[in-house]
């Protein structure tokens, strides 16, 4: 049984259009962030999740731990329905499932210093009344991350940016959960510290059995880390399978112009496929496959029917009507 | 005609602090010759955009050149008036693209006339001693601007140029914004372009374009380019000539193929290192990476000697005493360590 299994996820947001367009009678416009989004993720796997900016990607990770509603769509966690959950059980599921932000500072408040922090975890989930118990924790918790124990009196604008991630990686940590979503753990440091950075979270997994669902922007990194990666362009999964095979035989048009189009030291300087156009809006989506208006493949059917995804290979999804086996 | 295009010797820039003084640009000295991307590495806060901005002498009031030279065709940019600066250097003689282009467009006025603008700026500055000039054909003058305006942003792909161009900022995506300030780069066709960052904010299927249209564009106007980024793939893609930048120094400096095939220095090396997908064997398997020890120092009070040397895994004592220079050490290879030629990867595996 997979640890989290999401099926048919759809978040919509609402846009509102402002008075005029209501009163002619026009309803709101309908961003269609996240459009019918299957995977599942294994127990102690790195589930990597990648795509530009705006694809839908931080949507999703939010979405599967609820703090988004989904529009629609099944969301189980160790088999148990997340969506049709009492509030009392969803308490007990974010134990269970923590979050690391994108953006390390923003994410703390800046009137707490780091011990406090760090032991507000333990103080909603009622773990332990003893204060003691609690401070004992931390100062733990900081040694784990590799912070000193003393950095619990300081105030989050006293860290760097790395540390500041590493306060945000104790505090999902806090409680031993089954499954960290992580938010592009790495965007904004620099090269030293972001390996830093993934050395640590690399070894908490090995620590605590830990399962990541990973979202990053960043190719190198996530084809560095994952088990298995997802490719997301505008609201849909294009591509899903394992991390070797994806960036080794990449099918979809699009997974191979990203691939092609990041920088990489030492590659051979060849050709690369570079993409017309940009990413459309998630308001007016093209009809049929939404990548049609810039694929280089390009057929009549493309424009008109959207591509499921399949299976083609062994464990190698492709949404795409030019690769069919 | 000279090769030498610009050259920087020994510049020093200073920030005065609450702190104390930091010395974020430390005596650097370099040359970029005509129609050459020379590209400046390094991790945020180790004084590339200072370097960048000393150069149009555009440092925020906190910032001081404190010595050296800024050389661009046998002229000493730091002592000419700020007029002259204006009138001649800035967004003529030399341009800059900057990280963010949402904030280097002004969002009350159309693409047009900011593209325009630059054009009017130094023609009517240089028709100012010309008075029989600036009277007549002003209105014809404006057509032709516009004219210029349009093919420029046909040249950058901006489709339906004319049309777009009676639009403001906000109606362009990130990308398209940083086209339209390519546009007003190049309009002037300057000798020498900074770029700080241009594609940061980016995408990475848009910051493919936008470098491969920087490269078509260089090649076209024969512009020399100052390319400053912390992406070693970007600067392995598009440089000639690479410096990379620690702690307000320059540590090596070589063409692209042999800094990164040959690393001289310790920093190069860590820094390469570092990246995903340079690991092998063991570490692979573990999905372990190689990060630097340590942090980036301090700068008001920054390490004696060699400013690397409390991370080095190379440093012997005389790297704490002195700051080792510059030094080529095969051609066109410069590297400031002490110790240089040494294999110093043989040093660790000795010890």
């Amino acid at each position: 049984m997979p640890l989290l299994q999401v099926n048919n996820l759809y978040t919509y947001f609402k846009k509102d259009t402002g008075i005029l367009p209501k009163l002619f009678g026009h309803g709101p416009k309908i961003v269609r962030a996240v459009d019918g989004v299957s995977f599942d993720i294994k127990e102690k796997e790195i589930f990597g999740l990648v795509g530009e900016s705006g694809c839908g990607k931080t949507t999703v990770g939010n979405s599967v731990l609820r703090l988004i509603e989904p529009t629609s769509g099944e969301i189980f966690f160790e088999g148990r329905d997340l969506l049709n959950m009492t509030d009392k059980d969803l308490h007990k599921f974010r134990r269970k499932a923590q979050l690391i932000l994108q953006d390390a500072r923003s994410s703390l408040d800046p009137r707490m210093h780091a011990g406090e922090i760090l032991a507000e975890p333990f103080k909603i989930h009622d773990v332990t009344e003893y204060e003691d118990e609690i401070e004992a924790e931390v100062r733990n918790l900081l040694r784990i991350v590799g912070l000193s124990p003393d950095d619990a009196d300081r105030y989050p604008n006293e860290f760097s940016g790395g540390e500041a991630r590493r306060i945000t990686i104790a505090r999902a940590l806090a409680l031993h959960p089954k499954l960290v979503v992580a938010d592009e753990p790495t965007s904004g440091l620099d090269v030293s510290i972001m390996a830093q950075i993934i050395n640590l979270m690399v070894e908490m997994q090995n620590k605590f059995g830990l399962t990541y669902f990973w979202i990053s922007h960043n190719l190198h990194i996530v084809k560095h880390i994952s088990d298995k990666i997802a490719v997301m362009y505008l609201g849909k999964i294009v591509e899903m399978g394992l991390g070797e095979e994806i960036f080794q035989n990449p099918l979809h048009p699009y997974t191979q112009a990203l691939f092609s189009s990041v920088p990489n030291v030492l590659s051979k300087k060849k050709k690369k496929v570079i993409l017309k156009g940009e990413v459309p809006s998630p308001i007016n989506l093209p009809s049929g496959c939404r990548f049609s208006p810039r694929c280089w493949r390009v057929k009549s059917l493309c424009k008109s029917k959207a591509p499921e995804l399949i299976e083609v290979e062994n464990g190698h999804w492709v949404a795409c009507h030019r690769c069919k086996v | 005609m000279d090769k030498e295009l610009l050259s920087i010797k020994d510049l020093i820039v200073e920030y005065s602090t609450i702190r104390g003084v930091a010395k974020a640009v430390n005596g650097v000295s370099l040359t970029i010759n005509r129609g050459e991307v020379f590209c400046l590495v390094g991790e945020s806060g180790c004084g590339k955009s200072t370097l960048g901005l000393s150069i149009l002498r555009l440092l925020p009031k906190s910032g001081k050149i404190i010595n050296g030279q800024i050389i661009i065709k046998g002229q000493n940019i730091l002592e000419l008036s700020e007029k002259i600066m204006n009138e001649k250097i800035r967004g003529k003689e030399i341009t800059m693209i900057t990280q963010n282009p949402q904030r280097s467009l002004n969002p009350v006025f159309k693409i047009s006339d900011q593209i325009i603008d630059v054009l009017r700026f130094h023609e009517e500055n240089r028709d100012q001693r010309d008075k029989f000039k600036l009277t007549t054909q002003s209105s014809r003058k404006k057509v032709i601007w516009k004219r210029k305006a349009i093919d420029m942003l046909d040249k950058m792909r901006i489709a339906d140029a004319g049309d777009r161009m009676r639009e403001y900022p906000h109606q362009f995506s990130g990308g398209m914004k940083q086209r339209v300030i390519a546009a007003m780069a190049f309009i002037s066709n300057p000798s020498l372009l900074i770029a700080d960052e241009p594609t940061t904010s980016l995408d990475v299927t848009i910051e493919a374009q936008i470098i491969n249209l920087l490269k078509g564009l260089v090649k076209e106007y024969r512009t020399a380019v100052l390319y400053i980024t912390h992406d070693l793939g970007v600067a392995w893609e598009i440089s000639d000539q690479i410096a990379v930048m620690y702690a307000g120094n320059i540590v090596e400096r070589a063409n692209a193929e042999s800094l990164f095939k040959k690393p001289q220095h310790p920093y190069t090396k860590a820094l390469l290192k570092c990246l995903p997908g340079t690991m092998t064997g063991n570490r692979m398997r573990k999905k372990q990476l190689n990060p630097i020890p340590g942090q980036v120092p301090n700068f008001i009070q920054p390490p004696p000697g060699c400013r690397f040397h409390p991370r080095c895994p190379y440093s012997i004592r005389i790297c704490k005493e002195q700051q080792p220079i510059l030094q080529e050490i095969s051609s066109g290879h410069f590297v400031a360590c002490f110790k240089r030629g040494t294999n110093n990867n043989a040093t660790t595996s000795s010890k």
